[in-house]
């Protein structure tokens, strides 16, 4: 019995058409259907947060939303968030601050601070490190990816005046 | 892991199906409970009930006789965040706060936090000191129960078949109220508590004394806990250091952890610290209570017993 | 201006940080990782593994019959399907007749899509027999154990039984340096302690991951995320009978190894499925089969006697040293790799060593950043803290009197070229301002400092080849098959061909990991790809230099030795010469075509090979050569910390890492790996440990595994990493490499810093609250007869 419902959803400011079965979750519908693979799968259960996209504003993580609960919700993800001749400042400000080693975390991590930086413009370390810490990285110790989100809010800052 | 979908638009269209279904549908609300059982085949529903889009069963709003009525589907962040909230019934917005991390935060529900029914659950504690009941419905009508009955083991409520949880009803704290609730991991909020503390302290304005004492332990049993002995050597007592002291040492004593092993903590830990933290949390949240009151001649407050 | 300074100062882009040349990709999500390929295979199958739950068990029944005949599985294998031979480097596919560690795979299954697998994985009908279980590492070790862990011991290349009688221990070495009965009796305070380390994962993002496609020739394609596709080529060959020509490997980015994806435990069970199903299969592992089954850490046991004279001159040691394998021959089993952290630092003249590598039912260990170097320093550098303690002497002072220097001969016997760790030490010393006692707040939290130095070998181990294209226009490829888990070679390797044609960096490409394309390399381990890698890139552009500046030299009729090669343009003696594209012939009709002047369309092709000196064998009996390692790397870090005496948490406040890496390539990307280092070896210190019940781990989850997240590194202003460089003389630039030493030296820093704060001292990782605060409550209690809490036992 084929068991796959159509839905709509809108992603990166596209409205999307896709059929999905009920137990696909959000991730694995933007990796597999939509070929944004930029959303990764680090774990089993929500820990990671390499999965983390923005849903209405929101940064949650896709693995554990069914797809079709996404239905009718705008999705942002980090192959929305800019271009290369157009970076966003977090995008810009990982690659100038070496926040980036493996690169696996990284789209999750920008998403996780972009959402922060939305909402709190004026995030201080101590947000940030709190914010972010459902975000897990092994390779680069956080150091630099404070560092980087630090900067890149300064920068957003900035462009605001 | 295969199941049907279906996304009702109102109560009774969620009625039918639960009906219909009974224990055979699981209801969704965030999903960040469901949606990872049923990924590792701890729940194998035929179908799945997402309400989240059930407009009856959002929000937060003060009822007409004081307290507060939140619906199920009020998410950790809305409650975390809610003005509403802050002023007197904040113990559940701490509570709502120390759940996992901002992701999680953003989609979890207060009533699938509460429905999931893991002991170490953060924002049911902080229900039960607040004396919150949980209103239910099922085609036979509405009932309410008491946070403190509605847990039954681990992971398991006294929700029938065919019934739902609408929404918490929460009366009024009494001023001079102040809560206090903590959750401690070694990493902080992201893990499950190792121990949590709930603790509720009214005060009577004239004298400064205790007229209302909670404390609740959760994942310390197969249920949050409720340390009635400890509550009651609070009652009509001044602020003092030896008492908090006290009080948690028999909250420790009467912590039910797992013997076994454990992946978090060991027994004898856990009850360490139900001592270390049910007396930090009984401190704070007398302090909380004190604020509001004027701590000058109109009483004796010993000074050196200030915790 | 020294020449060496005039030296760095005309670099370009040698030493400094240059931006990575693969994050904008990785930024903008674009960048590939082995999983993100997988839709561009229609009809891909998809693989899952049955897993044993039993840390020891027969497999007494195993049907497969329902889940063959289920819709959409297109095969299941076991055990008797998996090819007979066995590589060292490659634990065994699956389970035969015995399943030897809970999360051994005893079958598995290719069917359309994920859920299909994992409903047929359900389908399998298997009985065990439970058998006695060895779980920790001494009992396993002793005669007549309670279980043999591997029956076939001995019985395959890679592998040796030491003694029937105790047919666990798969590995012993012995380091006998001069004579400790002597030295011990001249020491004025002898020491002796046990420590011990648990077992923990890498736990690198991304878990393992291969896609395996059929060919019509017969032959293989395979992109994976493991490392070194040379080797995996080799493996795959070897293993399957398949020619090496018909095997191609190719990687994607790798999201992380720190050592996880040197053994090869998803590829050979990825081409099993493959040939059988004549299909495109692609095995990916979940979080918790990356717990169960994909290698770990070796947890350690270090039994440590120290002689000191009064003065603080170490006169005498003895260690044995007991390296828990796990559950399979793919372990780096031994002995010999943990004890070359007890060899780089201190002179010790009278040193005897026995390291055991030994088998037990658990989950099986392999390479982990540092490679058993942490946990033999964990106890030394522990060990050192309290002998100044009983000598009442400063623990800088100690090391200082002890500390080898350049020129000197280790324990082994080699002879020290480059050892910068006094310097580290004395960096991290004054930065943490060690000898001013902590500012102590009311409240529970009590506060102490800590230091600790330390280095790592680096094996010279195999041979790099790199080759360097120059295409007509300038731009420049690069090609390489050592790895790219994260740690930047892909920069490195840019940097190198920049530094060496003198072009801008955007002007060269970096090509890497395709069997097909790329020239031969081991893999990026032990540290080594800059020093390897890059001496052979090195080589390489100074091969295609030396063509290009060949065919200049008939050109512009002068001496080559007059020429050089700078930003696209030959020079003669200084001045421009000619451009570099015209050396580059067009195609005519009129002119001899083949031949060896430059033509358009045919890009210069440079090669290089390199490889360190090699080994000198050293006696059985005595472990003593001029030459084990190629080169050590060194590290000092000092901490402050803050410990709860009413919960025993353990918070790191302050960090100062120093490095000697020989030269700073690129210095961001060194500081990456220090604070990256550092984070990851907090967790090993004070947070991770698998929790076994029965043998089967039961936190496998990234909610219960403790992984450090943000909150448990301290601030952005408290941690500081500083260079100490000690030039390699065959190092690219004087580099050697900066991975590892990271790892070695935190945990006895905080260890020292917990009993500078409360007083009691921790000989068991990790140092977690619970631990802690057993330690703090004995430490109250009246003396009790061990003066230790219970110890705990591995696997249980």
């Amino acid at each position: 019995m084929n068991m796959k419902q159509k839905i709509e959803l809108e992603v990166n400011g596209k409205t999307q058409e896709v059929f999905v079965e009920p137990w696909k979750t959000l991730l694995e519908v933007l990796r597999e259907d939509l070929g944004l693979t930029g959303a990764k799968m680090g774990c089993d259960d929500g820990n990671c947060g390499a999965c983390t996209v923005i849903v209405d504003g929101q940064a949650i993580k896709s693995c554990l939303m069914l797809a079709l609960q996404a239905r009718g919700k705008q999705i942002l993800t980090i192959e929305g968030l800019g271009s290369a001749e157009n970076l966003h400042p977090l995008q810009q400000a990982f690659i100038d601050h070496f926040a980036v080693q493996c690169g696996y975390c990284t789209p999750g991590m920008i998403m996780t601070a972009k959402a922060l930086l939305d909402e709190k413009p004026e995030a201080t370390e101590e947000d940030i490190r709190e914010n972010l810490h459902g975000n897990i990285c092994r390779c680069t110790g956080y150091v630099k990816i404070v560092e980087a989100v630090e900067a890149a809010r300064d920068r957003m800052k900035k462009r605001d005046i | 892991m295969k199941f049907e979908y279906w996304e009702p638009d109102s109560i009774p269209a969620a009625m039918a199906l639960l009906e219909r279904y009974r224990e055979r549908a699981k209801i969704l609300a965030g999903g960040t409970d469901l949606v990872v059982q049923m990924r590792r085949g701890i729940m194998r529903p035929d179908g799945v009930i997402h309400i989240g889009r059930i407009p009856e069963l959002k929000g937060i709003l003060p009822k007409v006789e004081g307290g507060i009525r939140i619906g199920t589907l009020t998410t950790m962040r809305e409650i975390e965040k809610s003005e509403i909230l802050q002023s007197g019934f904040d113990i559940l917005c701490q509570g709502a706060a120390q759940v996992s991390c901002p992701q999680i935060r953003n989609v979890a529900t207060l009533g699938g936090n509460t429905c999931n029914g893991v002991p170490s659950a953060d924002t049911v504690p902080a229900l039960m000191a607040l004396g919150a009941e949980a209103i239910l419905m099922s085609p036979a009508g509405e009932r309410s129960v008491p946070l403190e009955k509605f847990h039954n083991g681990p992971g398991r409520t006294i929700l029938k078949g065919d019934e739902m949880l609408l929404r918490f009803k929460i009366p009024a704290p009494p001023p001079f109220t102040g809560g206090c609730y903590l959750k401690y991991t070694p990493r902080g909020t992201f893990e499950l508590a190792i121990v949590g503390v709930a603790a509720l302290i009214t005060l009577n304005p004239r004298d400064g004394l205790c007229e209302n004492a909670r404390l609740i332990l959760g994942a310390c049993g197969p249920t949050p806990l409720r340390v009635k002995n400890a509550e009651s050597i609070l009652l009509g007592k001044r602020r003092d250091k030896s008492l908090f002291a006290r009080a948690a040492e028999i909250a420790a004593g009467e912590a039910k952890p797992n013997p076994g092993v454990s992946v978090r903590a060991s027994a004898p830990y856990r009850r360490e610290m139900v001592r270390v933290w049910s007396r930090y949390a009984l401190e704070k949240a007398w302090q909380k209570a004190e604020a509001g009151l004027d701590l000058s001649s109109k009483f004796e407050v010993n000074k050196a017993g200030n915790a | 201006m020294s020449a060496k300074e005039s030296l760095i100062s005309s670099l370009l882009f040698i030493g400094q940080s240059i931006p990575r040349v693969d994050a904008l990709d990785k930024v903008l999500g674009r960048a590939r990782f082995t999983a993100d390929l997988q839709r561009n295979f229609p009809g891909l199958l998809h693989i899952k593994v049955l897993r044993s739950p039993h840390a020891h068990a027969r497999i007494v029944k195993l049907d497969t019959s329902r889940a063959e005949k289920m819709d959409g599985v297109r095969a299941v294998v076991t055990g008797k399907d998996c090819p007979e031979k066995v590589h060292f480097r490659a634990p065994r596919i699956l389970a035969l007749e015995e399943a030897i560690w809970a999360g051994e795979g005893v079958a598995a299954v290719a069917a359309g899509s994920p859920e299909i697998a994992e409903e047929a994985i359900g389908l399998i009908q298997v009985e065990y027999e439970k058998l006695p279980a060895v779980l920790d590492a001494e009992e396993a070790m002793q005669a007549n154990p309670p279980a043999v862990v591997d029956r076939q011991l001995g019985q395959y290349p890679g592998s040796s039984l030491i003694t029937p009688e105790a047919p666990n221990i798969t590995g012993h070495f012995k380091l006998r340096a001069g004579d400790v009965a002597k030295g011990f009796a001249e020491a004025d305070i002898v020491l002796e302690n046990r420590f011990s380390t648990s077992r923990i994962s890498h736990s690198q993002l991304e878990p393992a991951s291969c896609l395996a496609r059929c060919e019509p020739d017969g032959g293989v394609t395979l992109w994976t995320n493991g490392q070194g596709v040379h080797v995996i080529k080799g493996i795959i060959s070897d293993l399957f009978n398949l020619p090496l020509a018909k095997v191609r490997v190719i990687n994607p980015y790798q999201g992380g190894s720190f050592g996880n994806r040197l053994r090869h435990y998803v590829e050979p069970l990825a081409i099993l499925l493959a040939l059988k199903t004549g299909g495109t299969v692609q095995l990916t592992f979940s979080r918790k089969e990356m717990y169960l089954a994909a290698s770990t850490r070796l947890p350690v046991v270090t039994y440590i006697k120290t002689g000191v004279k009064r003065d603080g001159t170490i006169v005498a040691q003895q260690m044995k040293v007991i390296v828990d394998n796990g559950a399979s021959y793919a372990a780096v089993q031994d002995g010999r790799t943990a004890s070359s952290g007890a060899v780089p630092t201190y002179r010790i003249p009278n040193f005897f060593l026995d390291s055991y590598g030994v088998n037990t039912n658990t989950p099986w260990a392999g390479a982990y950043r540092g490679l058993g170097t942490p946990q033999v320093v964990w106890a030394i550098e522990c060990q050192l803290d309290m002998l100044a303690e009983r000598l009442r002497m400063d623990p800088v002072e100690l090391r200082r009197k002890n500390v080898l220097h350049k020129g000197e001969k280790n324990a082994y016997g080699e002879e020290i070229a480059s050892i910068g760790v006094m310097q580290c030490l004395e960096k991290v010393v004054q930065e943490i301002q060690l000898h001013e006692p902590s500012t102590q707040e009311p409240g529970p939290w009590r506060r102490g400092k800590g230091v600790a130095m330390g280095g790592k070998q680096n094996t010279p181990r195999g041979r790099s080849e790199a080759e360097v294209l120059v295409h007509e226009d300038g731009t420049i490829e690069v090609l390489y098959s050592a790895d790219e888990q994260g740690m930047g070679s892909e920069t490195v390797m840019a940097q190198i061909a920049a530094e060496e044609f003198r072009v801008p960096i955007c002007q060269v490409r970096v090509k890497r990991g395709d069997t097909a394309v790329t020239p031969y390399d081991t893999f990026s381990a032990s540290s080594f790809t800059t020093y390897n890698t890059g001496n052979a890139l090195r080589l390489a552009c100074q091969d295609a230099i030396r063509q290009i500046l060949q065919a200049a030299s008939q050109k512009l009729e002068a001496s080559p030795d007059d020429l050089t090669l700078e930003n696209g343009k030959i020079m003669v003696q200084g001045s421009p010469g000619m451009d570099l594209n015209k050396l580059f012939e067009p195609f005519s009709m009129f002119t001899l075509q083949g031949g060896p002047a430059l033509k358009k369309g045919t890009p210069v092709r440079g090669w290089g090979v390199f490889a360190p000196s090699p080994a000198v064998p050293w006696d059985p009996e005595t472990g003593l050569t001029p030459r084990m390692w190629n080169w050590y790397q060194y590290n000092a870090c000092g901490v402050e910390v803050a410990v709860n005496t009413a919960t025993g948490e353990i918070k790191i406040l302050r960090g100062v890492l120093t490095a000697d890496m020989g030269f700073p390539i690129n210095p961001k990307m060194c500081e990456g790996q220090m604070e990256g280092g550092f984070g990851m070896a907090i967790g090993a210190s004070v947070l991770e440990e698998y929790i076994f019940r029965d043998g089967l781990m039961i936190n496998s989850s990234f909610g219960n595994y403790r992984i450090p997240t943000f909150r448990e590194m301290p601030p952005r202003a408290q941690f500081k990493s500083f260079f100490a460089p000690d030039p390699l003389p065959d190092g690219p630039w004087g580099s050697k490499g900066i991975g590892e030493a990271t790892m070695v030296t935190v945990a006895p820093a905080i260890a020292n810093a917990v009993y500078n704060a409360v007083g009691v001292r921790l000989r068991d990782l990790p140092m977690n609250p619970e631990r802690v605060l057993q330690h703090l409550q004995m430490a109250k209690a009246p003396a009790s007869a061990s003066g230790q809490p219970p110890r705990r036992r591995g696997g249980q």
